[in-house]
Formats: structure tokens, sequence, C-alpha cells
């Protein structure tokens, strides 16, 4: 789809690396990555390279994804499910025009590298496909505590006693927890990550998953990782269950559906029509798009 | 006269780029190359030290690129090397087989020296020009109260 | 034709290779990374090293097995071994020594340790449990001394802080990250 366009030249005519980053980036980063995964939900200091485009706008996600492609991988980048999206687009082009060899996808299932923004692909991720998330975020401890210093403390010691208050006081006010994205998750029993503004509908997906889930915080210059296979645990009460997205009608009590491919296990992002109705619609476009086929195959 | 060996890769970066090309080219078709240590090509960080205090601070990142190789000719070879704030690996590695070339003493060391020479002139020019411009932005501070007196 | 032609270990994209079948095995501990295409007869630890080895990095070399011409390639810095953050050793004696942990709020400087065993398939097993691992898996390294399964689990009883093993036969290399749980031996 996306043609691999000839490298990438800066304005003396030399040539940048493959993948753009320099050498010493690209192995700091790994090392970052590497530590990462020993240590699943630490967050590792990194020096955030500067990148081509603003921080806030994926460069966390992009440096991860930049350190571990080569050329024989399939990269997809999502940006709230969709691959169209200007951001995702964007991205995808900078991997094709820096990264020679590496063929753009928009499908899920032929991605060796899937980087996205906000979602986790509805298609169960197999154990050789690497998920890299975008993390505006990092520590989910800054809303009880300002002082990083502080708070890499309370994460080693694995003190979450001030976030355990805030959900509390969230119970008392509202009667139930008011966090509906970034939903704080412990890590193999130990740290609580913010895994990003995912919905808490993809939060389960993290827990004992067969692929790696890597995060990178351009700005925040932290990278942290949940390996394959390991515990996460969305922090709750005993007595409060944790509950994703139901997409039930209020009224009738059955759940939508999405309006183009039908399907009743996907989340949803609900908008107006141009006639102002509310209707549903999947937010992981390539799922839907994949559903699609299928139903016309089968006619 | 052959100026100090740290000194030749700074003036032969400023010589004629295509000449300097075009030679080292030349000695390296002749004569086998093999690195040292791998190339190095990336940003790093620059320390500068600030005029008051003496504090060391980081200015920023630079663009660097290092090569250290060994050049083996006929008539003898020398280990050479070249570290230069450019991030054109080819040039810089030109420039460390130039710098063995002239360390080993290879019959193409006069053509060398001609373009060092070159290099520094070149080097000297910009350097008086800039001594001008900055002459320019030069102000005699007077105390008010001098002429008071 | 300008830039030089590198041995294939010292090329960035073996290292790109090498760093994602690292990467795998050690997201899924127990598992072993054949690097030998890669390696144009190296060791599979000295590629290890390379992959994550700079200027910016400290080794402490136990076995006195790197050249002079390795170390210059890996272009790192040497350090005593309670300092290092790479050592490579050998796994046949128990370690004698006393490795970085890292800290509470930065566990990432515990050491990462290159162990050489000769064989990961033919020693007796190790049963291994823990993240990156579905229910139970086993390794068999041989030439791994037992008391490297006492020092690490002294050296990793204070999670976060340890250290992270590499273990390389001369052709592949598993990775025990410092939350694999170890039975066996």
């Amino acid at each position: 789809m996306h043609p691999v366009d000839t490298m990438g030249q800066n304005r003396d005519g030399a040539e940048y690396g493959f993948a753009f980053l320099d050498e010493d980036a690209k192995r700091e980063l790994r090392r970052s990555i590497f530590k990462a995964v020993c240590i699943p939900g630490h967050q590792v200091a990194y020096a955030s390279r500067e990148m081509p485009i603003a921080r806030g706008f994926g460069t966390g996600g992009m440096q991860l994804t930049l350190a571990l492609l080569g050329p024989d991988d399939t990269c997809k980048v999502i940006d709230q499910g969709a691959d169209d999206s200007v951001n995702a687009a964007n991205i995808r082009n900078f991997f094709a025009l820096t990264c020679p060899g590496v063929t753009g996808t928009l499908r899920t299932e032929g991605a060796s590298v899937i980087q996205t923004r906000h979602r986790i692909p509805e298609l169960k991720l197999r154990a050789d496909q690497i998920l890299v998330f975008q993390v505006p975020y990092p520590d989910p401890l800054v809303v009880v505590e300002p002082n990083a210093a502080k708070r890499r403390r309370m994460h080693g010691r694995a003190d979450y006693a001030r976030l355990w208050v805030k959900l509390y006081e969230d119970m008392v006010a509202f009667d139930e927890i008011t966090i509906s994205h970034r939903y704080p998750t412990r890590i193999n029993g130990h740290y609580i990550i913010d895994p990003s503004p995912i919905p808490r509908f993809d939060v389960p997906k993290l827990h004992q998953a067969d692929c790696l889930y890597l995060f990178g915080a351009g700005r925040e210059k932290r990278i942290y990782a949940v390996p394959p296979h390991t515990d996460a645990v969305p922090i709750t009460f005993n007595d409060v269950a944790f509950a994703v997205e139901s997409f039930r009608d209020k009224t009738t009590g059955k759940r939508h559906v999405c309006r183009r491919c039908g399907a009743d296990d996907s989340f949803l992002d609900e908008f107006l029509d141009n006639d102002g109705a509310r209707v549903f619609q999947c937010s992981d476009a390539a799922y839907c798009d994949m559903r699609l086929e299928r139903l016309e195959a089968a006619k | 006269m052959r100026p100090e060996r740290e000194s030749w890769a700074a003036a032969l970066a400023a010589a004629d780029g295509g000449k300097v090309a075009a030679l080292a080219d030349r000695i390296r078709d002749r004569a086998t190359v093999e690195p040292l240590a791998p190339p190095r090509e990336g940003l790093m960080l620059m320390q500068a030290r600030d005029s008051v205090a003496g504090a060391a601070f980081h200015l920023g990142e630079i663009p660097m690129a290092r090569v250290h190789l060994r050049l083996t000719a006929p008539e003898g070879g020398a280990d050479g090397g070249a570290a230069l704030m450019s991030d054109d690996l080819a040039l810089v590695t030109r420039l460390a087989v130039l710098d063995a070339a002239l360390g080993a003493d290879l019959p193409e060391a006069p053509e060398i020296e001609v373009l060092i020479a070159e290099g520094l002139a070149a080097r000297a020019e910009v350097q008086a020009q800039r001594a001008l411009a900055l002459d320019r932005t030069r102000v005699d501070f007077q105390l008010l109260s001098e002429e008071d007196q | 034709m300008s830039v030089l032609d590198l041995p294939r270990l010292w090329r960035p994209e073996t290292h790109q290779a090498l760093f994602r079948r690292i990467l795998d095995v050690a997201a899924r501990p127990g598992q072993i990374a054949d690097l030998s295409d890669l390696l144009d007869g190296r060791p599979a630890a000295l590629a290890a090293l390379a992959t994550f080895c700079d200027n910016t990095q400290t080794l402490a070399d136990l076995t006195g097995g790197l050249s002079a011409s390795d170390l210059a390639f890996l272009d790192v810095g040497t350090a005593p071994v309670e300092t290092a953050g790479f050592i490579l050793a050998s796994g046949a004696g128990a370690p004698a020594f006393a490795p970085r942990l890292g800290s509470l709020d930065a566990p990432e400087g515990g050491a990462t340790i290159v162990v050489l065993v000769d064989n990961l398939t033919d020693g007796s097993t190790l049963t291994l449990t823990g993240p990156g691992i579905a229910g139970r898996t086993a390794v068999s390294p041989s030439g791994f001394a037992p008391g490297w399964l006492d020092a690490r689990a002294r050296w990793c009883a204070d999670f976060p802080m340890g250290v992270d093993l590499v273990l390389a036969d001369p052709t592949r290399v598993a990775v025990l990250p410092r939350t694999t749980r170890i039975k066996g031996a």
C-alpha cells in the first residue's frame, strides 16, 4: 500500500541510516527495553531523542518501533483503532521512508510490529507480534504525588496506598470508580502501570497475553513493558468488580452492534450520523473491514 | 613543514572536498583498510564551560562521526583515525585513511601535506573573517564619571 | 564505496536481528534463541554483548576470553565487577563476586550477567515459572554450576532489585530475568 520510498536524505545529501535514529540511540533504547522486560511494569528512564514530530504525538512509541524494526518486518500503525487517521498515516509513512524493506500493512494478523495509540486490536495478538503503545502519561501515581523522586520510591516499594485512597474516594463520591481509560493495572503483583489511554474494554487483554507489550513515553522519557503470560490486574476492591464498557442500550438492555459489520463483541465508537441519530461502529477499523470481507465472501 | 597530527583532520575537512576524496580513494584502492573499531556516527552531548564560574554544562547535541582503522600499503602501514563534528561518515573515513597514509609516510604524503596546507589557509581565512565580524561588535565601555571629573 | 566494510558481527543490521531474538527469549524465559546464522563463527556470548554494549557502558570480563580487538569493537569501558553494568562470567564454577543489584528507585541498574555454559540443552533440567512463562517450562544447561542458582537467588531476593542472566552456549542464548523462579538442579 504505502510505497517504500527512497531513503530519507538530509540537506547535505548524506543518507540517514536505517530507521532514522543513530546506532547509539537504538542501542540505548534496546538496553532499556531489555531491562523493562526483565522488570515487568517498571518505568525505565531513557534519553528520549528529538524526532521530526513534536513530543506528545507518539515520539515514545516511534522510538521503540524504530529500535525494533528490521528490513523483514511488517508494520501497522493505528490511532484509536483506525489506520487512516492523520497521526497514524504519517507515522506509517515515516517508517516506510526511513526503514527501507519494512512493509506497511493495515491487517492486524499480518503485522509483526504494531504501534498503537489508545487501543489494543480486537484480534488476539500472537506470540510473534509486538504491540508498541504511545504513552502520554506513564506514571499512575502522578494524580496523588507531584514529586517524581517520591513517586519512584513509592513504585520501588510497591507503596500504592494513596492510589487506593483515591479509588475509595471515587466510590464514596460517585458509587463507582470513575476512571474510564488509563486504568491503573498491577503487573506481576508489584508495579502498577498506566496502560496508556486504552479503554477499560482493552485492559483484560494485557493479562496473560501471548504477545509482548511495550510502552514508550517520549515526552516523559520512560519505557515499560508487560511481557507475555504475565499477570496484569486492574486494581479494584474485593467487593467492587472491575467492569468493562458494556455498550448496552439503557432502555432495551440489548448490546449495540456495529452498524457496518454487525459485530457484537468489539469496542464501539458512538457518534451522531448526518441525520442526528446515534449510531455505533467498530473502533478497530481493520477488524470491521475483515468482518465485512468475510460477510461479502460468504454471500 | 608538517603541522601537528591533531590538526590534520580539521585541516583536511576544510580543504577542497573533491581533491580530498580523490586522493583518499586513490590510496585506499591500492592499500588494504581494516577497521579497528566500529565507525560511530550520531549525536553526542557537547560539553562547554561557562566563562564566569567555569562550571561545565551541556551546550547541546552535536553530530559526531568517528573512524579508527589500519591502513596497509606495500611501502608500509599505520593506524589512522579521525573524529569530526559531522554526519558524513564517508568523509571521516577518508580523513582517517589520509591520517594513516601520512602517518606511514606513504609516497602520497607530499600531496596530503599540500591539501593540509590548503585547508589550514582556508581555516585561517574563515577565522580572520570571523575575527573581523567580531571586531565590529566590540564596545568600549566608558565610565560616565570619568568625564565628570 | 567509501564507508568501511565491517565484520558481520559488528554491523548495525546484525545488531538489530540479534536484539529481536534476544528480546524474544527475554520475554519468554526458558526459550532458546539460535544465533548461529548471525555469528560467522564468533561466540554467542560476544554477540549478546555486542547487541547492548557501547562507550556509555561498563563491562567486567571475568573469563579473560575477550581479545583486545573484541574490546575495541565493543567500544566498552572496563570496570571492576562490583560496579560493571555488564559482566561476562564462566558458568563452570560458582560465582565469587558481588554484582550491582540496582536500587529500589532504579532497579534497572542491576547488572546483566552473560554466563558462558557448555550447552543449553544437554544438562540437568531446571524448572522455570514466572512472567513470560505459560504455566511452567524448563531449560537444561550443562556447565552451569549449582552455585550460580544459590548466588542468583541471593541477588534476586529483594525484587525489584536483582540481576538478569543471559546464558550463552557457543551458538545459542537463553535469558533468566530476575523475576523467573527456578527449581531443580
